[in-house]
């Protein structure tokens, strides 16, 4: 994108060593020990905490900002059943226990052995003077083999990545009601 | 519908594409009566300005009449004539409410694309390329306008659609950058560069009560534009006099209190300006000082203000910060609010305060634009700015 002179530090190795440097100060830490193997993701959105809670506790609204998510059915206030697809995909479905629950403070899940994919994690809520910080954080299993490069195809390639969309996802259907798109807009011909 | 559709560098065709639909509750679709080219498109002409696709709609500067409106779109009805802010933004995140609509986390699609650079994502904007949200752009009969509810004002006067269509980028632009230069009454400013931002630089900076403007370019009809119809005190013309000099003459030694560069450094900076062939010929005449922001700061006087209307992306090697420390300057850029200066200065063009449409110097179809394009980039017959009509 940027022409970077070739003696240069990359932009990756700059803020590599910028990591390394809050490392090795001590001072900040993760709001979890246990980092290692798991995916993290942060935002703040602009509504009140009661409201970011309870849409994220309806866990029927995940379909529509997770991507690829087709459909979550709440069984009852403590299980779920979750199948994820890609357009011509393959199809994975677990089914997820609550495992705790601190309402407008702390969501935490993990799936049942049953599942394609064994995951856990949580998700904590609070209070801030720029809006309600969400705190997700969750580890996943793939079982290997095929049906992990099918997993990383879900994933296109990245949950890591797919997870930082996602809360942007989520942030901009409850700030902004809709979720930022340009797929199908009108452009001229390829050549 | 016609649109001028981006095939690759400096290769502009105006193009049947289909017509824009409703994409989100909250979009509009507006038909398009005035379009302008943007100094800054020159660069997405030239091919600087990545990632762009073959087909990708160009053109972040319109206005037009609302012909569509999504289900969450209240406040407008078919047929309202608006202007369209340059940046796409939702109203409603933190940012938004603050009025740093630039700073909206909820517009960009590729938000990704710039948060890997920047750190977080940036402004996505009509028709300038992938990075910033590969939006459909304005220079097209019709444009889907998304967070039309927030973005679009409303235009209630008869003015004629030239003097109202700069309130959409360049005017706004230009008055946050005086304002940014920290203008105050019986100040000295210097303006480098006149194209269609130093024009209205000096215009804002004359509005804000400067005793002084001194406006420098290389272009005499340029120079005489901007002392007879922008308001500038002085021109220097940087080919027959040294610059420095003249400005601490013209200053008696204090130098200038505020330094506007309306030029820009990066000629594949992401601007949203004007940026223009002369700033090119500066650059070659100032081998050993390689900038035009290099040039502000020495002659800015100690405590001033250096503000850059003219858009940096890229990164400047050899960059005097010492001496921007030890003389304690002020730097300030960054994209326009413009949904709050668009608002803001809509009253000073209805009263007649301000007049802006004295910059237009060819007025074309949309089937010409490839060649408005051309011309533009090269000044052909001294184009300044091109204004289109479907």
């Amino acid at each position: 994108m940027y022409d970077w002179p070739e003696d240069f530090a990359t932009f990756e190795e700059i803020q590599k060593a910028f990591e390394q440097d809050a490392r090795q100060g001590e001072q900040y830490s993760p709001f979890t020990k246990d980092q290692e193997g798991y995916v993290q993701r942060a935002v703040t959105i602009n509504r009140p905490l009661a409201e970011v809670y309870k849409f994220w506790r309806r866990l029927s609204n995940f379909p529509l900002f997770m991507k690829y998510v087709v459909s979550v059915d709440e069984v009852d206030d403590k299980y779920s059943n979750w199948i994820i697809k890609r357009p011509a995909g393959v199809e994975v479905q677990w089914a997820a226990d609550i495992v705790e629950e601190i309402p407008d403070e702390l969501l935490s899940w993990r799936s049942l052995p049953s599942g394609d994919i064994s995951n856990h994690g949580d998700a904590r809520f609070n209070e801030s003077p720029h809006g309600t910080e969400v705190r997700l954080k969750f580890r996943y299993n793939a079982p290997g083999g095929k049906l992990t490069d099918k997993l990383m195809h879900l994933f296109d390639g990245d949950p890591a990545e797919q997870a930082r969309e996602n809360m942007c996802r989520f942030k901009q259907l409850l700030e902004a009601g809709v979720i930022a798109t340009i797929d199908g807009q009108s452009k001229g011909k390829k050549l | 519908m016609k649109a001028l559709c981006y095939n690759g560098k400096r290769d502009i065709r105006c193009e049947k594409v289909p017509d824009p639909v409703i994409l989100n509750p909250r979009d509009a679709i507006i038909k398009v009566t005035s379009t302008a080219i943007c100094g800054s498109d020159v660069h997405i002409y030239g091919g600087h300005v990545q990632p762009m696709e073959a087909g990708d709609i160009l053109g972040h500067e319109f206005m037009g009449h609302v012909g569509e409106v999504g289900k969450d779109v209240t406040n407008l009805v078919i047929g309202d004539r608006v202007l369209v802010p340059f940046t796409i933004s939702c109203g409603r995140c933190y940012n938004c409410e603050m009025g740093v609509t630039p700073a909206c986390d909820n517009f960009n699609p590729k938000g990704w694309m710039t948060e890997k650079l920047f750190g977080y994502p940036v402004a996505a904007l009509y028709g300038y390329s992938h990075l910033y949200g590969g939006y459909a752009g304005g220079q097209a009969e019709y444009v889907r306008v998304p967070y039309a509810d927030f973005g679009l004002l409303k235009v209630t006067n008869e003015l004629p659609d030239d003097k109202l269509l700069f309130l959409t980028d360049i005017f706004p632009t230009v008055y946050m950058a005086a304002e940014n230069a920290n203008v105050k009454p019986g100040d000295t400013v210097a303006v480098w560069g006149c194209g269609p931002v130093g024009q209205f630089c000096i215009k804002s900076a004359q509005l804000m009560g400067a005793n002084q403007i001194i406006a420098i370019d290389n272009m005499p009809e340029r120079l005489e534009l901007a002392r007879t119809k922008a308001g500038a005190t002085h021109t220097i013309n940087y080919q027959e006099v040294n610059v420095l000099e003249a400005l601490a003459d013209l200053t008696a030694g204090r130098g200038p209190d505020s330094c506007i560069d309306a030029v820009g450094m990066e000629a594949h900076g992401v601007s949203l300006l004007a940026k223009y062939e002369a700033v090119k010929q500066a650059l070659k005449l100032q081998m050993d000082r390689p900038t035009v922001l290099w040039q502000m700061i020495r002659p800015c006087k100690k405590g001033g203000t250096l503000s850059l209307p003219g858009v940096y992306v890229g990164w400047i090697d050899k960059f005097p910060l010492g001496v921007i420390f030890g003389k304690g300057l002020t730097l300030k850029c960054g994209q326009t609010y413009i949904h709050k200066y668009m608002r803001e200065l809509i009253g000073r063009v209805e009263s007649g305060e301000v007049v802006l449409d004295f910059i237009i110097s060819h007025r074309l179809s949309l089937a010409d634009g490839p060649d408005a394009y051309r011309m533009f980039t090269e000044k052909e017959d001294h184009c300044i700015k091109v204004v289109m009509t479907p």
